[in-house]
């Protein structure tokens, strides 16, 4: 069995700590040896912003080393991978037989184990829904065995998005998608306001379609942006430049509002009023801030937040006065990004729901808490959700009115993890295994 | 276009050297004795681009098994690279009560792999390989 060992570790954006006693199997064999004796909750590579993978004073199962694609059929696209194996070492090795992963979050850091446990959608979330959704199989390790959960099982829906409650995703199958190359062809155009982002969000039909948007812009120029749509595409582009490293944490100013207000202005002018089209290499385009691997660093010491939330269709206007609310205090940061969801979702605990979703960072130094705090009430209020794989703010009474299978999954996971052993410090903080 | 054998081949650094010869399109044969956990890594060097990938056994305390993987790399093709990640360690109060462990630390760590390397020095040298040894 794997020995563990103290670590100090923290979300993606470093203001959540915990102290854990972590143990990194090497094997498939010794994982199921540690779960059978000291089960604890998975963590792969920490890229949720908040606590969703911390355990404060307990244990923690490091799984980054299971990371090998198992198998792979050509005929249907299914590949079998270890839960550790990064979405981006899968693309890097798939899309030049033609493949991708179907679903990608914003890090190609990010593991197939957290891909499912968030059940994380990516910039393609309208037409081929959440990641779980392309499970086909997964063996699940839970406190009380093995088990093979297939989507048709009740177990499927409490551990797609189920946070890791159910156990730990040793490996999954998946169905990857056709590729048409190993490019993307991008089209970004210039967006003059809120109303123009939405319609032009509705009206897309490309396959991979997000929105930037400069949450420093006001009054008439709210909402103004970037939108980029994309498809792949067979090509030759010169391969992605290797990543660079941020040697120290930031200091204060360089992400004071008054450069991000010059970077954001800087950032929409770079494309042209007549729009354009750019070939770009996939990780280009699905990764962009992984080129910097600890972008993170930029914020300092006290780190970020990010608020990333979805209100339903009709509640646009919802979004709208939060994004009001964030350019007035001034705090947004560079990254603000704007989508339309589709229905598609894998999970009881899943986040997406049809409608629009905006996800802004926030400087920790800034003290963003109150703002945080009206963020969710009007999210509340509009029958959206908060997005817990990015949660480091929110509180319980929210959140659980947020998602409504709550209650039932708590019962679900229960089952499987009647001692308790699989919480996590975002499962305390948000109460969400606690009875009704 | 290369030829690597790894001894050692579950350990971690091993990964590492398999998978960026892999992605070269190398032919790659990780060696060892846990057979399951080979022939995963193999799978996974092919998926990643490997010419070629198979797990061979390799105990270094049993030599009987090294003329198999003599025959194997003598049929693969382009330059033989060996990289040796083989050894062990036990824990030193287990040598304190039984000296005799350190027999197999030898083993694992020297005379095994320079048994099978002994053997193969012919073929690197024919091929113009390279061997590396990693402590």
């Amino acid at each position: 069995m794997p020995t563990h060992k103290q670590q100090t570790l923290t979300g993606w954006g470093r203001t959540l700590r915990a102290t854990s006693m972590v143990a990194r199997p090497e094997r498939r064999r010794a994982l199921e040896a540690l779960m059978a004796q000291r089960p604890a909750p998975a963590m792969g590579r920490l890229r949720s912003y908040g606590d969703t993978a911390l355990n404060h004073g307990g244990e923690a199962v490091d799984l980054t080393r299971l990371d090998r694609m198992l198998g792979f059929d050509e005929d249907t696209g299914l590949l079998r991978v270890e839960g550790g194996a990064r979405i981006g070492e899968i693309n890097a090795a798939m899309a030049p037989r033609g493949w991708l992963v179907p679903v990608m979050p914003g890090t190609g850091f990010a593991t197939v184990g957290g891909a499912i446990a968030m059940d994380v959608h990516g910039k393609n979330h309208h037409s081929a829904g959440s990641f779980g959704e392309h499970v086909e199989a997964m063996p699940l390790l839970t406190p009380t065995g093995v088990e093979e959960v297939l989507p048709c099982d009740p177990l499927f829906k409490v551990s797609a998005g189920g946070l890791g409650q159910t156990g730990v995703i040793a490996e999954a199958s998946v169905r990857l998608t056709r590729a048409k190359g190993d490019v993307m062809m991008v089209t970004e155009r210039r967006v003059a306001d809120w109303d123009e982002h939405l319609a032009l969000l509705d009206a897309s039909e490309a396959t991979y379609t997000v929105g930037w948007i400069d949450a420093t812009a006001e009054g008439a120029s709210l909402g103004r942006g970037i939108l980029e749509e994309a498809e792949t595409a067979a090509g030759l582009v010169p391969p992605a430049k290797r990543g660079k490293r941020v040697p120290f944490d930031a200091p204060a100013f360089a992400l004071a509002p008054s450069v991000v207000k010059a970077f954001n202005a800087a950032y929409w002018r770079r494309v042209p009023v007549s729009g354009r089209t750019v070939v770009k290499p996939i990780e280009d385009f699905f990764f962009p801030l992984d080129k910097i691997y600890d972008w993170n660093r930029l914020y300092g010491k006290s780190g970020f937040h990010q608020v990333q939330c979805v209100v339903p269709l009709a509640a646009a206007d919802t979004l709208k006065r939060i994004l009001e609310a964030i350019a007035r205090t001034g705090m947004a940061s560079p990254l603000a990004v704007l989508k339309r969801m589709g229905p598609g979702r894998a999970g009881m605990m899943s986040f997406p729901m049809e409608g629009y979703t905006l996800a802004v960072d926030f400087h920790a130094a800034h003290g963003p808490e109150k703002l945080a705090q009206r963020i969710e009430q009007m999210v509340l209020e509009a029958g959206g959700r908060l997005y817990l794989a990015k949660d480091s703010l929110a509180s319980a009474d929210s959140v659980r009115a947020m998602y409504p299978e709550r209650a039932a999954w708590a019962d679900a996971v229960a089952e499987v993890d009647p001692e308790s052993k699989l919480m996590t410090d975002l499962v305390r903080r948000l109460k969400l295994r606690e009875a009704a | 276009m290369s030829t690597w054998l790894i001894l050692g081949g579950s350990s971690a650094m091993a990964r590492a050297l398999a998978r960026a010869v892999a992605a070269q399109g190398d032919a790659v044969f990780p060696a060892g004795r846990d057979r399951g956990d080979l022939e995963a890594l193999a799978t996974d060097c092919r998926l990643r681009g490997a010419r070629e990938a198979e797990a061979l056994t390799f105990d270094a305390r049993d030599p009987s098994g090294f003329d198999a993987i003599r025959q194997r790399m003598t049929q693969a093709k382009g330059p033989l690279n060996i990289a040796v990640f083989t050894g062990s360690m036990p824990p030193q109060p287990e040598i304190d009560d039984d000296p005799s462990l350190i027999d197999g630390v030898i083993k694992d760590s020297f005379t095994g792999p320079a048994q099978l390397i002994t053997l193969l020095a012919p073929h690197v040298e024919h091929t113009q390989g390279t061997e590396v040894g990693v402590g």
